[in-house]
């Protein structure tokens, strides 16, 4: 099999490439904001007062994290039409994505609420903040310092996810680049070019997420400290130590 | 030292018939303090007298059960949805000092003048520069706490609680969590201070604080205010077996 170059390259610069990598990049947006928002919904009923709340988000994390995220896409899009709900496949996607990745963000955002110490609430509270005050400059700029490497791995995590709701039908990169194979019967360069955007999204990701760190550190040492690519490449990410 | 019990200045604050339970545990029994103006008053006693409790009451971080806390000719004791309010009149020190570690020294002293009180960027600014200097430590405005010493931390969060323009500063035991060579830099900041005229309410075991900065001294035992004195007749009369033997045991 040879391969040719010049198709490769005109597949990466096709429109139908761009987009599928655009869309790729939206439903990985959408299900993260999704899935943070789900996460702290199900963080604060964990940590709630009344039994059945907290029944409520035990059941929940049961339920998602115990099925499979392809079984919840699917479910979504096909079952769902029948109980009177009809999703388009792009909301059916984020719905999905959203829901299953909330599960994970649950205990995520927890760690990160947990990280910050009772007595910096009263410091915060002493000076006269109110609540959303507090949480704005002292809980969540804490809360998110420690959740960060976590949040960069679900991030990219997620990037792969998205390649899963190519069976629903949305034009994300995957289904771009299988169909274009399946056309052209070149499914090498096809592939190739795909393959070449997730590498691509993945490595600004990881070098976004070293730079937010470094950005938000509080030691000068770690400020000027760059973690090698191949230490994130590896997973390094969350035990990169100098890191707060 | 202030002038002595001028009972003529007006009371910053004074509380009566305080009582506050945790559980079954009750840690306040009947307490009673007036604090006048100027005046630096220490409050002292074993751990678990209720001490910080009695602090944090003050500060409405806690709220009393029962009894009546004035301040400025205020009740403010069940205000829980002006609590805000009234605790950017007071200015708190914490034992751990509690300072924001990802904010700067500058920031974390401009974090509530500038955000909470909503003065503009560049006079927060000069004026905590200003306050650094007050505190000693000027040199260290761009640098994040963890790279201070606990003395130099705790001197910050004097500065931090000085900058909202306290009536009256609370501090919780806050030479507590210092090595003994940082506590002297600290104490020095507290008695410069409340010879300036700084109204405050000190949790101490530092009993060398005590005698050269307090106008009087409360002394606290099992939730039950015990004696409250001068300072002088607190180190040299006082007739109270119990304040006699918490003296005692502070000598070794």
């Amino acid at each position: 099999m040879n391969i040719s170059f010049d198709l490769v390259l005109q597949y990466l610069t096709s429109p139908a490439f761009l987009r599928g990598a655009g869309m790729t990049l939206l439903l990985t947006g959408c299900a993260l904001v999704g899935g943070i928002v789900i996460g702290l919904g199900l963080a604060l009923l964990q940590d709630a007062r009344a039994a059945a709340l907290r029944s409520v988000a035990v059941a929940y994390v049961w339920l998602f994290r115990g099925t499979p995220v392809l079984f919840q896409i699917i479910f979504i899009f096909n079952v769902l039409p029948a109980v009177g709900v009809t999703l388009s496949g792009f909301t059916s996607a984020v719905v999905a994505l959203s829901l299953n990745e909330g599960a994970y963000m649950a205990e995520i955002v927890r760690s990160g609420l947990r990280a910050v110490r009772q007595g910096q609430r009263s410091a915060g509270l002493a000076l006269g903040m109110k609540n959303a005050q507090l949480m704005r400059f002292v809980v969540i700029p804490q809360a998110l310092r420690v959740v960060l490497p976590s949040l960069g791995n679900q991030a990219i995590g997620m990037l792969k996810l998205t390649a899963l709701v190519s069976v629903i039908a949305v034009e994300e990169l995957l289904l771009v680049a299988n169909q274009t194979a399946s056309a052209d019967f070149r499914y090498l360069e096809a592939l190739i070019a795909a393959g070449f955007y997730y590498l691509a999204i993945t490595t600004v990701f990881m070098f976004g997420q070293s730079w937010i760190e470094r950005r938000l550190s509080t030691s000068r040492q770690a400020r000027d400290k760059r973690i090698s690519l191949t230490q994130r490449l590896l997973g390094a990410t969350s035990s990169a130590g100098a890191i707060r | 030292m202030n002038a002595m019990s001028e009972t003529a200045e007006p009371l910053v604050m004074t509380m009566s018939g305080i009582n506050k339970s945790f559980g079954d545990f009750h840690v306040l029994k009947d307490c009673a303090l007036d604090v006048p103006a100027g005046s630096t008053v220490v409050i002292a006693g074993p751990s678990g007298s209720g001490k910080s409790t009695l602090l944090r009451c003050v500060n409405l971080l806690e709220f009393v059960d029962r009894g009546s806390i004035i301040f400025e000719g205020q009740e403010v004791a069940r205000e829980r949805k002006r609590a805000f309010a009234i605790r950017r009149k007071m200015g708190m020190v914490f034992q751990s000092f509690e300072l924001f570690p990802h904010l700067t020294v500058l920031e974390n002293i401009t974090l509530g003048p500038q955000h909470i009180l909503g003065v503009d960027a560049k006079t927060a600014r000069d004026e905590a520069l200003a306050l650094l200097e007050r505190v000693k430590i000027p040199a260290k405005a761009e640098d994040y706490p963890e790279s201070l010493s606990g003395g130099q931390q705790q001197r910050v969060a004097i500065a931090r609680a000085l900058a909202m323009k306290p009536r009256l500063m609370l501090y919780d035991e806050p030479t507590s969590a210092l090595d003994p060579e940082m506590i002297k830099e600290v104490i020095d900041v507290m008695a410069e201070l409340s010879e300036a005229g700084m109204t405050s309410i000190v949790v101490t075991h530092e009993m060398g604080f005590a005698r050269r900065a307090a106008d009087r001294i409360v002394f606290m035992e099992d939730g039950v205010i015990v004696e409250d004195a001068p300072t002088d007749v607190f180190f040299s009369s006082s007739a109270n077996p119990r304040t006699r033997s918490f003296l005692e045991q502070l000598v070794h």
